[in-house]
């Protein structure tokens, strides 16, 4: 009997210590940059921005900028709040999302103006294919995450103990470590696309 | 034999044992009793909400279940008694697995079988399994591993709990676990 309690002991330390240590790292390198976690250079400053229809909303709620901008990826590469800060001295962020349709920018705006009191303006991106109502359902755009301003349980978890978020973790220290991109398209922490990397 | 008492010899009595043996007396549950009566029912509830399907809600359901089997136990202890339960749902659960809702036949068929009358008993519809290839080859593979293998109850009879053991179980729970989120539910929508 003593074999099999030195089993049991064993398996349950090792899991919730592995389950422990996968938590902690997902959170200290916060791949997707949603949690308040200080990025340092080498180590976890490459984020990967694979899932903005979750790291914006995050943002909406959190930075309360004077502007927003609204539309699928062509807002997202074509309007830049550093310019509009520059001619207007008011702070702005970059909400494009790709593939979203006006459904879901009537979702965001609706959250940004139940999250953020300071919002004076909001700049919508116009666009042909945000009209087509026969559009596939975007799978990353979710309802719930928005019906609060704080970050919801079903998010917690798929940023902290899913095999997605601990390769992804994996793939931004890598990155890091090298100095290169982490994947997907560069995108700012105003939310627009790099001008560099589009060059590039 | 009966069914009843193959089930009783064969399934019951083994996994009651080895549940006493390896998981209630190491873990110092001996002597109580209807402790030990409750934590089954709350594992097997578990067990069975995962075999409905790999997601966080199959096991929470689960859960729900088996902690409503032993509230009610509890509550039957204390001499209360509850009324039946509903028959319009038992018969709608029994009436599902004899196929009395209808049955379904490949689209592929209805040119040569249309002389059945199709209706609400007889339906043409697409194939519900997308990848057939696949999932032949996985029932081919389940059944070498089925007939040629020693099955759990074998197993279980010179089984002692070994490192290599810990590791296995480890990885797979861990593995499990990272990808509960991810993985689709399934429902019948037959029911």
């Amino acid at each position: 009997m003593e074999q099999y309690r030195r089993w049991y002991i064993g398996i349950l330390l090792a899991s919730v210590l592995c389950a422990a240590c996968i938590v902690a790292t997902n959170y200290f390198i916060n791949p997707y940059e949603i949690y308040k976690v200080p990025s340092i250079v080498g180590i976890n400053d490459r984020k990967l921005y694979s899932n903005p229809y979750l790291w914006k909303a995050r943002r909406i709620s959190e930075a309360k900028e004077d502007a927003l901008f609204l539309g699928s990826s062509r807002t997202g590469r074509g309007l830049d709040p550093e310019h509009y800060f520059a001619i207007s001295e008011q702070t702005a962020f970059n909400a494009g999302l790709s593939g979203a349709t006006f459904k879901e920018q009537q979702a965001y705006l609706e959250y940004a103006i139940q999250s953020n009191p300071q919002l004076k303006e909001v700049f919508l991106g116009l666009d042909f294919e945000g009209f087509n109502e026969y559009s596939q359902a975007i799978p990353a755009f979710k309802e719930s995450r928005l019906a609060t301003t704080r970050l919801t349980n079903s998010d917690r978890l798929e940023t902290l103990f899913t095999q997605t978020a601990l390769l992804d973790s994996l793939r931004v220290v890598r990155a890091s470590a090298v100095s290169s991109s982490a994947g997907g398209d560069l995108i700012l922490s105003d939310g627009s696309n790099d001008e560099q990397f589009l060059i590039d | 034999m009966t069914l009843g008492r193959f089930l009783y010899r064969y399934v019951y009595l083994p996994t009651n044992k080895s549940l006493l043996n390896r998981v209630f007396v190491p873990l110092g549950l001996r002597k109580y009793v209807k402790l030990r009566t409750s934590i089954s029912l709350l594992l097997l509830f578990i067990v069975s909400g995962i075999w409905h399907g790999a997601g966080w809600t199959f096991i929470v359901f689960g859960l729900l279940n088996g902690l409503a089997m032993v509230a009610h136990r509890l509550w039957k202890k204390r001499g209360f008694k509850l009324r039946a339960t509903n028959f319009a749902d038992a018969l709608k659960v029994l009436k599902g697995m004899f196929g009395m809702n209808g049955i379904i036949l490949p689209v592929r068929l209805e040119d040569r079988l249309s002389y059945l009358p199709a209706g609400t008993w007889l339906k043409f519809s697409d194939f519900t399994m997308i990848d057939v290839h696949h999932a032949l080859l996985y029932l081919l593979a389940s059944f070498i591993i089925i007939l040629c293998f020693k099955n759990s109850v074998q197993l279980l009879n010179n089984f002692k709990p070994k490192f290599i053991h810990l590791l296995f179980s480890f990885i797979l729970l861990m593995y499990a676990l990272l990808n509960l989120t991810k993985v689709s539910e399934f429902l019948y929508f037959n029911f």
